[in-house]
């Protein structure tokens, strides 16, 4: 297998020149294992998204390998976000023990979580809020040890970047890094911490996701709180990509900037949690 | 989809990768490459077909008849022959890449491979074998690898 990738790697300039290759191969230089991973989760996609095509089998009224193909691709672009991200960090910081947690950490915890959700998946069983036998229910005990442990590393490479004397990218752009870990931590650990207190996702409403929206499944008919969860995660993303737009675009005050969008993504946090909360679903 | 409907696009793609392997000129490199993507996509088939089915299979490894009973489920018995293309194919590709490398003609190297395509270990036994008498026989200096 690495033969075909190298090929690909040896292949003229003007094939190469490619968003995706040329994205992916400096996501590689930046932090390379993390990137590998992502790559790894990306095409295990294809026998999940096979296994969906021929499986019968439904859990909460669609297939059971909704949930193993939305945690690989979301896991895919937690690890290409952390990688990214490393680009920032000093030579010294990168050598750190904090940052190989950040590497390490979020990698086993994913790992171990893929094997629980597609275990459940193989058995046709939910894996989340699954208390219905010892084994699922410690296994779903051990999954939201395995999230704290995933988001941890967020606010590990926030604090990192913060702390880092050498960063030379814009102030506002990094200020949006630091805020979005950060922030993105603390909004998942809230939203999700309550989330693991109920017995599922949706408030009120019939409690199926068959008729939800496409791709994401979120309720159409009563609350769903997996639309703050995604937010609050997202958050890791939408503040940075916010910085660096801030920062391209040469307005004055940049970091005020920065610092009213992060207000207001956390507002947004909140007003989706309620609403969800209040049994309105996101679209109807 | 049902593994009937499956069966249908695997194995026309599989005989597509061994055409290709078997009538490719032996001088390029790609169609080896070809032929590993190709096995990569029908293990991850297998994957899918273990994931969706196993818990609904009867028997075991430990009889033939056990193994009997697991094949009675057709997503089982699918697996098992999706097993056996992906498989079948990496030994096709293993031949042709080490007949590039000891200097093979490819018209010694297609039925070869065209047998390993419908026999499989028959095929694979006879390239060993051909193998073993072309390096006892070729003059000294020879790429020699008597053993895999």
């Amino acid at each position: 297998m690495s033969a075909t990738f190298s090929s690909i790697a040896a292949a003229p300039a003007r094939l190469r020149a490619n968003f995706l290759t040329d994205g992916f191969a400096e996501l590689q230089r930046r932090q390379p294992l993390l990137a590998n991973v992502a790559f790894v989760f990306v095409l295990a996609l294809i026998p999940v998204l096979i296994a969906q095509q021929i499986d019968p089998r439904l859990v909460n009224g669609i297939s059971v390998w909704i949930k193993p193909a939305k945690f690989l691709f979301s896991l895919a672009l937690y690890y290409v976000t952390l990688a990214w991200f490393f680009g920032l960090l000093s030579p010294e910081a990168r050598r750190s023990r904090a940052a190989r947690y950040v590497i390490v950490a979020p990698i086993v915890a994913g790992v171990l979580e893929m094997v629980w959700l597609i275990a459940a998946a193989v058995h046709g069983v939910p894996a989340h809020f699954n208390v219905s036998d010892p084994i699922w229910r410690t296994a779903y005990l051990m999954g939201g040890v395995g999230s704290l442990v995933l988001v941890s590393a967020m606010a590990v490479q926030g604090t990192l970047i913060a702390r880092d004397r050498s960063v030379t990218a814009h102030p506002a752009y990094r200020r949006a890094v630091v805020l979005g870990s950060w922030l993105g931590a603390g909004a998942t650990l809230l939203v999700a911490g309550y989330l693991s207190s109920r017995t599922g996702h949706w408030v009120g409403g019939p409690h199926t996701d068959a008729n939800g929206l496409p791709v994401l499944g979120w309720a159409r008919q009563g609350g769903d709180l997996r639309p703050a969860h995604f937010l609050a995660l997202h958050l890791q993303q939408l503040l940075p990509l916010a910085g660096w737009l801030i920062a391209r675009s040469g307005m004055a005050r940049p970091l005020r900037v920065v610092h009213a969008v992060a207000a207001l993504s956390v507002l947004a946090v909140a007003a989706v949690f309620a609403q969800a909360l209040l049994g309105v679903p996101l679209f109807g | 989809m049902s593994p009937h409907e499956l069966f249908a696009i695997a194995n026309p793609v599989a005989a597509a990768a061994w055409v290709v392997l078997i009538l490719a000129p032996l001088r390029f490199e790609w169609p080896g490459r070809l032929g590993v993507a190709v096995a990569l996509l029908m293990a991850m088939t297998y994957t899918a077909l273990i994931g969706a089915y196993i818990t609904q299979g009867q028997g075991d490894f430990s009889s033939l008849a056990g193994v009997a009973r697991l094949f009675e489920h057709p997503g089982l018995l699918l697996a098992g022959w999706v097993h056996y293309l992906a498989f079948d194919l990496l030994i096709g590709v293993w031949e042709r890449t080490e007949a590039r490398r000891i200097g093979m003609s490819q018209w010694l190297l297609a039925p070869l491979l065209f047998l390993t395509f419908m026999f499989g270990p028959i095929g694979w036994l006879l390239f060993m074998a051909v193998r073993h008498v072309r390096g006892a026989t070729q003059p000294a200096g020879a790429p020699q690898n008597l053993t895999a």
